[in-house]
C-alpha cells in the first residue's frame, strides 16, 4: 500500500476506536435478552475484525487496547481485565487467521473463531481471579459466543462496503492539485 | 474476508459443536445436588441444596447466598451491577453464578438429578 499521511491514520484511528466504544456503549442499553447474565453480542469486533483485515495487525491492537482502557476508566481494574484478556486474545486469533486461513475462511467462520476466543480469554481471567470453578461455564459461553460470531460475521459482511468507503474517506483524501470539481458529498 | 461463506466455515461450525458436547458433558457429570462455593479461588465450603439455610460471606463486598427449595441463588448483593443476582437461581448440575467483585463463585455439583433435556420459549 502507498504512503499514508500519519495526520490521516491518527484520525482514521480515533474514528475507529470511537465507533468501537459507541458500539459497545449502545449495546449495553439491550435488554438482556439470554439465561447467561453478563453475555453481549460483542458487536465492537466488527471494528476490530475490519481493522485487523484490511488495515493491519497494529490498528486492531490499538483499537483493542483503546476499549480495554475504557474500560478500565468507566468500569473499574475487573472489567479492565476482563476487556484486555478477551480482546486480546480475540485479536492474536483474527491476525492468525487473516495471516494463514484468509482465503479459506468466509466471515461467519472468522466472526464465531473471535467471538469464542473472545469468550475464552474472559473465562481465563474469571478463572484465575475466581478459580477454576467458574469454567463450569464454558459450555454456555462457547454456544453464546458461536451465536454472537456468526450475528457480528453476518454484520460486518454487510457492513464491509461502508467501513471501506470510511478508510477512503480518510487514507485518500481528494488531490489538492486536482481541481475542486470531484468533491464528492 | 469478503466472502459471506467459505467450506472452512464448515469445519469451523463442526469444531465448535464437537467442543460444545464434550465441555458440556464434562460439567455434568459430578457429585450429587450440592453447591460449592469458593472465595477468590480457595474453596470455602460445600452445601446440600436439600436443606434451606442463608449463608453470609464476610467479603467485600458482603454477599448472601439463600438456599431454599432445592435452588441457590445470590441474594441482596451490595455490587452495583447485580449480575450475580440476575443469575437467578441455580438447581442443575454445572450452573454456576459468580460474583465477580467479591471473588464469589457458586457452583452445583450433582449428578443423577432427572429433568427436562431443555426447554423451548
Amino acid at each position: 500500500m502507498k504512503k499514508r499521511n500519519p495526520a490521516a491514520k491518527a484520525a482514521l484511528l480515533g474514528v475507529f476506536c470511537a465507533e468501537a466504544i459507541a458500539v459497545s456503549f449502545l449495546e449495553s442499553l439491550l435488554p438482556e435478552f439470554l439465561p447467561l447474565p453478563g453475555v453481549k453480542p460483542g458487536f465492537s469486533n466488527i471494528v476490530t475484525m475490519f481493522c485487523v483485515s484490511t488495515l493491519g495487525w497494529q490498528y486492531g491492537l490499538t483499537v483493542t487496547l483503546f476499549k480495554a482502557v475504557f474500560a478500565l476508566l468507566t468500569r473499574g481494574t475487573t472489567a479492565f481485565f476482563m476487556s484486555a484478556c478477551g480482546g486480546l486474545l480475540s485479536w492474536l486469533v483474527m491476525v492468525l487467521l487473516f495471516r494463514f486461513a484468509a482465503g479459506k475462511l468466509g466471515c461467519l467462520g472468522i466472526g464465531l473463531t473471535c467471538a469464542v476466543a473472545h469468550n475464552a480469554g474472559q473465562l481465563g481471567v474469571a478463572a484465575v481471579l475466581l478459580g477454576p470453578s467458574v469454567l463450569a461455564l464454558s459450555p454456555g459461553l462457547l454456544l453464546a459466543g458461536a451465536a454472537a460470531g456468526l450475528v457480528t460475521g453476518t454484520v460486518l459482511r454487510l457492513l464491509l462496503p461502508v467501513l471501506k468507503k470510511q478508510t477512503e474517506r480518510f487514507l485518500s483524501p481528494p488531490q489538492r492539485t486536482i481541481p475542486p470539481k470531484e468533491v464528492d458529498d | 474476508m469478503d466472502r459471506f461463506f467459505r467450506k472452512g466455515d464448515i469445519l469451523v461450525l463442526v469444531l465448535t459443536a464437537v467442543a460444545f458436547f464434550l465441555l458440556f458433558f464434562a460439567v455434568r457429570s459430578g457429585g450429587s445436588g450440592t453447591a460449592t462455593v469458593t472465595v477468590d479461588g480457595k474453596p470455602y465450603g460445600t452445601y446440600s441444596l436439600k436443606t434451606d439455610r442463608v449463608i453470609t460471606l464476610d467479603t467485600v463486598p458482603a454477599v448472601t447466598l439463600e438456599i431454599r427449595d432445592g435452588t441457590i441463588a445470590f441474594v441482596n448483593a451490595h455490587c452495583p451491577d447485580k449480575v450475580c443476582e440476575r443469575a437467578g437461581r441455580l438447581s442443575h448440575p454445572g450452573d454456576t453464578a459468580a460474583c465477580v467483585p467479591a471473588g464469589v463463585v457458586v457452583t452445583v455439583t450433582g449428578g443423577d438429578e432427572t429433568g427436562p433435556d431443555a426447554v423451548a420459549y
